[in-house]
């Protein structure tokens, strides 16, 4: 018999805003223990609803959520104890200094590591009774980066990190994040509007459209499996209709090139060209990041 | 856990705090020295007589001032919570939700009361001197249903600020001035409030308190605008 039990456990998850708008239905997915999953997904796709959902500020329509096994709507505090969470902006008190804040959090956790949390200040050359309120959005990331290391809780949950970072704090950030996850073998549930930053860092991905997953998938799979073929159209060529296409993904046309996306392929894309008439010839197969593959799913508007 | 909770409080309020306790402390002193004044001007007895038939008490002054405390300490206090909802940082924490808020209130409580009783221990005192042990008790009772609308007006600011919905903060808002004016009538009369209505007061007291677990209970449940 199987003992497998997910770290996050969502399903059937339906959404709306207030009465209106359904921001998604029967939404369902796993998160296993050690894997470091992304969230992705346009604006208004419902990634920070998710989290909200998941740590327990908001009740859904429908569905239930788990986490270690227990419903998110009475999670007990020692579960919560467990659970390492960053709010978008990278939000805390900002009436502490970053002694003040070290001091108060270390109190709620019994595994609290003081050194991960002051290795990160000291590289950041700030006095321990700086307040929060008056660092720069970078450094005020790095202290609460540190305070989710010094938690040292089994789960990681972080909405959009990236918020307002240069890309020297990005980079900083994911960096640590990821040599920290890995070595102490953590999962982390992630959302991220920036998403070349997460290509590096994550194992899994749920790629979100209005209402609906589009896949989840870990990102090799995803890298190895979607693809993008670009075609040169001939001169005063006509631009065939190909959004009727199955196989086809999100095709564009910039210019004298065409580009489009498929989960099948290189002969069933060519296929279904040259059934439109399309000289296939120039059809070659562009490498793809992951924010590519992403685009190439949800579409660039 | 307690000891944090109690640090977090303090740094948000601790000079709100310490403005209140000058004011409060001064505002003692200006009605000691009225006191001082008319005893000077027209006698011990004058006063006596004011106080047992003209319900005067001289302490008019300190009317409204425990209900001003109520609500700068309940905005200190709760707006930082709710300002970027840095409220879910807190409901984060592994301690009971309940718990939790009632450790926020009893700090808020806490800081009031002190507030209010270095100030009715400045005006006693000094009234003790003066007048007969049951007309002080008469002026100590004229005082403490105000202190205790000032704890009314805390709890209520509380529930108003850290409910998310603009329609529930107004009706939160209109209970909130009815339950005001119900421990503020009879303003100046000594002794106006009897056993009876002070445990009305009392009453009042954890209704407020239980709108403050409301708001958050509606905060979780994602009720906001």
């Amino acid at each position: 018999m199987s003992t497998y039990q997910p770290v996050i456990s969502v399903k059937g998850l339906t959404q709306r805003y207030g009465s209106g708008r359904i921001i998604y239905r029967d939404l369902s997915f796993d998160v296993p223990k050690g894997r470091i999953l992304g969230l992705l997904g346009k604006n208004g796709t419902g990634k920070t609803t998710t989290i909200n959902i998941l740590m327990g500020y908001l009740r859904p329509q429908s569905g239930s959520c788990e986490i270690f096994g227990e419903s998110v709507t009475a999670m007990k505090p020692e579960t919560r104890s467990r659970i390492a969470l960053l709010i978008e902006g990278h939000i805390q008190y900002s009436f502490m200094t970053i002694e003040q804040i070290e001091r108060f959090y270390s109190r709620f956790y019994p595994k609290w590591n003081k050194a991960a949390y002051y290795e990160l200040m000291n590289k950041m050359h700030v006095s321990a009774g700086q307040h929060i309120s008056t660092m720069s959005c970078g450094q005020r990331s790095q202290v609460a980066l540190g305070l989710i290391l010094a938690q040292n809780a089994d789960l990681l949950v972080l909405d959009d990190f990236s918020l307002g970072l240069d890309p020297g704090y990005r980079r900083l950030f994911v960096e640590y994040l990821q040599e920290y996850a890995v070595a102490e073998d953590k999962t982390v549930f992630m959302t991220s509007h920036i998403i070349q930053d997460l290509e590096r860092l994550i194992d899994d991905c749920i790629i979100l459209d209005y209402g609906k997953i589009l896949t989840h998938c870990s990102v090799d799979s995803l890298l190895r499996d979607f693809k993008c073929f670009t075609l040169s159209l001939p001169e005063g060529a006509v631009t065939p209709d190909l959004t009727k296409c199955e196989s086809i993904v999100n095709p564009s046309v910039v210019g004298r090139t065409l580009e489009l996306f498929t989960f099948g392929s290189r002969d069933s894309v060519a296929a279904a060209l040259a059934e439109r008439g399309l000289a296939t010839e120039s059809l070659t197969r562009r490498q793809m990041s992951l924010e590519d593959a992403f685009i190439g799913l949800t579409g660039k508007y | 856990m307690l000891k944090s909770i109690i640090l977090k409080e303090w740094l948000k309020t601790r000079r709100v705090f310490l403005v209140l306790l000058a004011v409060m402390t001064g505002a003692a002193i200006y009605t000691v020295m009225k006191i001082n004044a008319a005893v000077e001007s027209h006698g011990i007895v004058q006063l006596w007589l004011g106080m047992l038939y003209k319900d005067i008490s001289f302490t008019e002054f300190l009317n409204w001032l425990p209900v001003a405390c109520g609500i700068a300490i309940g905005v200190a206090q709760y707006v930082p919570e709710m300002s970027h909802y840095r409220l879910k940082l807190t409901l984060h924490l592994p301690i009971g939700q309940n718990r939790l808020v009632g450790m926020m209130l009893a700090m808020g409580v806490a800081e009031l009361a002190l507030i209010f009783m270095i100030q009715l221990a400045i005006v006693a005192v000094y009234y003790g001197q003066l007048i007969h042990p049951f007309m002080l008790e008469g002026v100590v009772m004229t005082l403490v249903p105000r202190y205790m609308a000032g704890v009314a007006a805390y709890l209520l600011s509380a529930a108003i600020i850290l409910e998310g919905r603009w329609s529930r903060r107004l009706l939160l808002a209109i209970i909130s001035v009815v339950v005001i004016m119900i421990f503020s009538q009879n303003l100046g009369v000594i002794c106006a409030y009897g056993l009876g209505m002070t445990i009305c007061l009392v009453l009042f007291l954890l209704m407020a308190a239980c709108l403050v677990f409301g708001s958050v209970i509606r905060f979780k449940e994602g009720l906001r605008d």
